[in-house]
């Protein structure tokens, strides 16, 4: 019967045999018989196997063993599964012998049973035995002065004495109910009335006042008073027990104990046609800690073993509130039909924040399964759950010793898993592998799939000359060799000629480079996928000479333009990509400000970043530094670290400034600072840090040139190192690795001659496509 | 650091002793100690005794993880012999035991061994190896070839 209280409920589990398994557990050393339930089930697994458990073989002996000590008889509702899991600790949730009632009360309430319940299914040491272990300090050295539990009535306790002297053996069974020990009736109640109860913890039930009534009741019914029928109360509180938390095939699968986790290498599948059609409901609970309402984007996928997939990649409705707190919100949702759900994920993007509490999901072919949370979600991070891993996959582990070619393999290789390999491949063999089948070449344009592959594409350089004619170079480095891909020329731009001539960066992100030209009409270029498009002109007169930032909003799976005016203005344009909206946002316009600003923004992160070039003097604060929030599309004012900062570039994911100071002999000082972001608001900067001063002496200590002149030609954001562009009165221009760790400077071999460089800007290889 | 052994068995019943933290890097083995499941034998179904053994080796090569980039570099170096050692077909068994196993590093090396050993094949060639089925009428993958062609030059080095 202990059996049934079990965290995991009623599956059995206390038959399952080991040192730490449910047996050995404390409340259980009392329980006998295992060996009964295991004849039985050894019996029933020859004549049919598989088909009744052990944890209705257990429930049934519990009712014919009562039943067989005149007690009450029961139907027991049968179908429960084995639980695979059996713990010493889980078993610590079993009512013991020690506890008081009020933690009885609250073991048998966390499991829907109340107070009388519990009274009533006590009732049950009318039969069986105990250990004198769990009794004998009762007797002896129960209070400080060394008495007996005065609960015990004086004739009581001397019996009892007898039976189990102080140094006898501690495992002696003695019947839990004196007076009538094979028979199932109330004398149990009777005995706690008279102090005649043997474990304290039933003795106990007496002297609180709420079990006091039931069990009054239970032992004055042979009085003619109106009370309960204890044989018949039994049973009904039997089958309540015998239905805690059970495994059926119905509803057994809910993950309270598995932790939700994010998956660094999930990708929905892309849709595949001619798979059948089944509808899932899907009830997504919002916990009442949540934010009263999300403007987040919510994407949900879930799928089974076989690889079948539903993946919604907006169940928020932009138009009305969704997932208030506290609430539940159901979907409807088609997909291929599938076994069970064995792993769900959910992606929170945006900035609003959302704390799901729980995810059913329910549907015609498959068990009803519920998730749960219960905590906020990370932003753009599949989190979710998978217990594929031991369910069913017997199916895709056999190949591995079976398969004798290297394709059946293949084909048995998760889809997730093709993923993971595809993502590492470079982006021109991509292009090739379109042509392999259309699912792989929709797999490419699948933003989840560009994402990841942009986590894995090496870096690049894209070098922009301005100077004696502007050409745009791609180029690898590696070993500090700077390797020349691709010319202007190549690019696929509709067959115009000299089209990048004076063609400047305004930026870049995820390998999209934004190219302000000639005409100041703006393209957008990726030079992996050599594809460069012209972007549609907002308004002729508003595009010249604007300060021009480029970035990716995450929330909205789009790139945007934001052009902002140099003049007295307080409006700036914001233009997204792929919609192709323009719209004006409110622009904090100062008018000491509106002189020299550098066009370009540096992106960083989700906040794009202008040094202002006015006079010192003349600006707040020193706030020479503008921030956009790419996502909330709200300016904001920092203070740069002191002295122009007249270059801004990105380190090591944080915005780093770059100082030149005036030297006597022209040549000038270079000082770098790394900003430290706010936590909450990385548009906000809380400090400075100076982390280099780079001097000519310096360089001319390290190399052996003249050094005429100096300046940063690029920062490698994620090695940390910095490319130095240096004018020697020997040579001309050389390429320096400057590494900031070891502060070693050593030559880039750039295999053709530099000129002055406008632009080298690391980028990566991608995928991402206008 | 703990000292206690872990006993591996792998499908085909053949066990491995090791040290308790290379059977963490195995996140598999990690979550199920941390839960206190286990004892000190863990059953593992879905791989057999030779995968196993390829993982461990990684397992506790990758043991104690230096910051060093001496120590980086040199189990690159390692990583990059230890690959060399297998080919396609036991490249891919291994993801798939890295998979279930849920060992990361493993999963990205093989990952991206793979990756450089295919990226040069043809689309027919991949088609092969994958057992993918090529969905594209004849006019189309002429489309789609015409659309990147400059993907299929074999020489691709720059213009002078």
């Amino acid at each position: 019967m202990h059996s049934m209280f079990i965290m995991k409920g009623c599956d059995g589990s206390v038959l399952i045999k080991g040192k730490s398994a449910e047996q050995a557990a404390l409340p259980n050393l009392g329980l006998r018989g295992f060996e009964v339930i295991d004849d039985a089930k050894a019996r029933l697994e020859l004549e049919c196997p598989g088909v009744v458990s052990c944890a209705d073989i257990l429930a049934l002996a519990a009712r014919d063993s009562v039943d067989l000590s005149d007690g009450p008889s029961w139907r027991v509702p049968t179908g429960r599964k084995d639980g695979r899991i059996s713990l010493a600790k889980e078993a610590s949730n079993l009512p013991s012998p020690l506890d008081s009632v009020a933690v009885q009360k609250q073991k048998f309430q966390d499991k829907g049973l109340d107070t009388h319940d519990l009274v009533t299914l006590l009732g049950a040491h009318t039969i069986g035995q105990t250990d004198c272990l769990f009794f004998r300090y009762r007797l002896y050295n129960f209070t400080v002065t060394g008495n007996s539990d005065p609960t015990i009535s004086p004739s009581f306790l001397t019996q009892l004495k007898t039976l189990c002297p102080p140094n006898g053996d501690g495992s002696k069974r003695v019947a839990l109910d004196i007076g009538s020990p094979s028979k199932f009736d109330e004398s149990f109640f009777k005995n706690l009335r008279d102090g005649n109860g043997i474990l304290e913890s039933d003795q106990r039930l007496w002297s609180d006042a709420e079990t006091n009534e039931v069990v009054k009741k239970y032992a004055s019914r042979l009085r003619g008073l109106l009370g309960f029928r204890f044989d018949y109360e039994f049973g009904k509180a039997m089958i309540k027990m015998s239905s805690i938390d059970v495994k059926t095939d119905a509803d057994a699968r809910s993950f309270i104990t598995t932790k939700p986790l994010p998956i660094d290498s999930f990708l929905p599948k892309p849709k595949l046609e001619n798979t059948g059609v089944c509808s899932y409901t899907v009830i997504i609970k919002t916990s009442c800690s949540s934010v009263s309402y999300t403007r987040d984007k919510i994407s949900i996928s879930f799928g089974d073993v076989y690889g079948n997939e539903v993946y919604v990649k907006r169940l928020d409705d932009p138009s009305s509130r969704t997932f208030e707190k506290c609430s539940s919100d159901t979907y409807k949702i088609s997909g291929p039909c599938m076994r069970d759900v064995c792993y769900l994920y959910l992606l929170r993007q945006g900035s609003d924040g959302w704390k799901p509490e729980n995810v059913k999901i329910y549907g015609s072919s498959i068990r009803s399964v519920t998730f749960y949370y219960n905590l906020f979600l990370p932003n753009s991070v599949w989190y979710g759950f998978n217990v594929c891993n031991g369910i069913g996959i017997t199916k895709s582990s056999q190949p591995i010793s079976t398969a004798s070619s290297v394709a059946a393999m293949m084909t048995e290789l998760a889809f997730d898993l093709v993923c993971e390999i595809l993502a590492r491949v470079p982006v021109k063999d991509l292009l090739r592998f379109r042509c392999v089948c259309k699912s792989w070449r929709s797999l490419f344009q699948d933003e989840g799939f560009i994402r990841k592959h942009i986590t894995h594409a090496p870096s690049m350089f894209l070098l922009a000359d301005w100077w004696p004619l502007s050409t745009l170079r791609t180029c690898t480095y590696e070993g500090r060799k700077l390797k020349m891909v691709l010319q202007e020329p190549e690019l696929n731009n509709g067959g115009e000629k000299d089209f990048l001539f004076k063609t400047s960066v305004i930026g870049h992100c995820d390998g999209l480079f934004c190219l302000e030209l000639q005409d100041t009409s703006l393209a957008v270029c990726n030079p992996a996928l050599r594809e460069l498009t012209k972007v549609p002109r907002i308004d002729q007169q508003q595009t010249r000479g604007m300060r021009i930032g480029f970035c990716y909003d995450h929330s909205i799976q789009d790139h945007k333009i934001v052009l902002m005016p140099l003049k007295n203005c307080s409006k700036a344009h914001v233009l997204t990509l792929k919609s192709s909206v323009s719209r004006m946002i409110d622009f904090p316009w100062r008018q000491n400000c509106e002189l020299m600003c550098k066009k370009e923004g540096i992106l960083v992160g989700e906040y794009i970043f202008w040094p202002l070039y006015a006079h010192e003097s003349t600006i707040e604060n020193g706030e020479n530094i503008l921030s956009f929030s790419v996502v909330s599309e709200t300016f904001n004012y920092c203070s740069g670290p002191g002295g122009e900062s007249r270059v801004l570039k990105v380190l090591r994911g944080s915005l780093c400034a770059v100082d030149y100071k005036d030297r006597e002999n022209y040549c000038h000082d270079m000082v770098v600072w790394c900003a430290d972001h706010e936590k909450e608001d990385k548009g906000r900067i809380k400090s400075w840090t100076k982390i280099l001063t780079l001097t000519a002496s310096d360089i001319q200590r390290s190399t052996r040139w003249q050094v005429v002149e100096f300046r940063l030609g690029a920062v490698i954001n994620r090695s940390g190192l910095l490319l130095v562009l240096v004018q020697t009165r020997e040579i001309g221009f050389i390429l320096y690795e400057y590494n900031l760790e070891k502060d070693t400077m050593r030559q880039v071999d750039t295999c053709y001659k530099l000129n002055y460089l406008d632009n080298l800007e690391e980028y990566i290889a991608s995928l991402v496509s206008y | 650091m703990s000292s206690n052994k872990i006993v591996l068995t792998s499908s085909d019943g053949e066990s491995f002793e090791v040290e308790e933290v290379v059977a963490r890097k195995l996140q598999i083995v990690g979550h199920m100690i941390e839960d206190d499941c286990v004892i000190n034998e863990i059953p593992l179904q879905n791989v057999t005794g030779d995968i196993l053994s390829m993982v461990i080796e990684y397992c506790k090569t990758h043991v104690d993880e230096e910051e060093s980039e001496e120590a980086q570099t040199k189990l690159k170096t390692w990583d990059k012999e230890f690959m060399k050692k297998f080919d396609l077909k036991t490249h891919l068994k291994i993801i798939l035991a890295a998979n279930y196993l849920n060992v990361k590093g493993l999963l990205d090396l093989v990952s991206q061994t793979i990756a450089d050993n295919i990226k040069d094949y043809t689309p027919e060639k991949i088609r092969e190896v994958f057992g993918v089925e090529n969905d594209y009428t004849e006019e189309e993958e002429a489309e789609v070839r015409k659309e990147n062609a400059w993907a299929f030059d074999e020489a691709d080095t720059p213009k002078p």
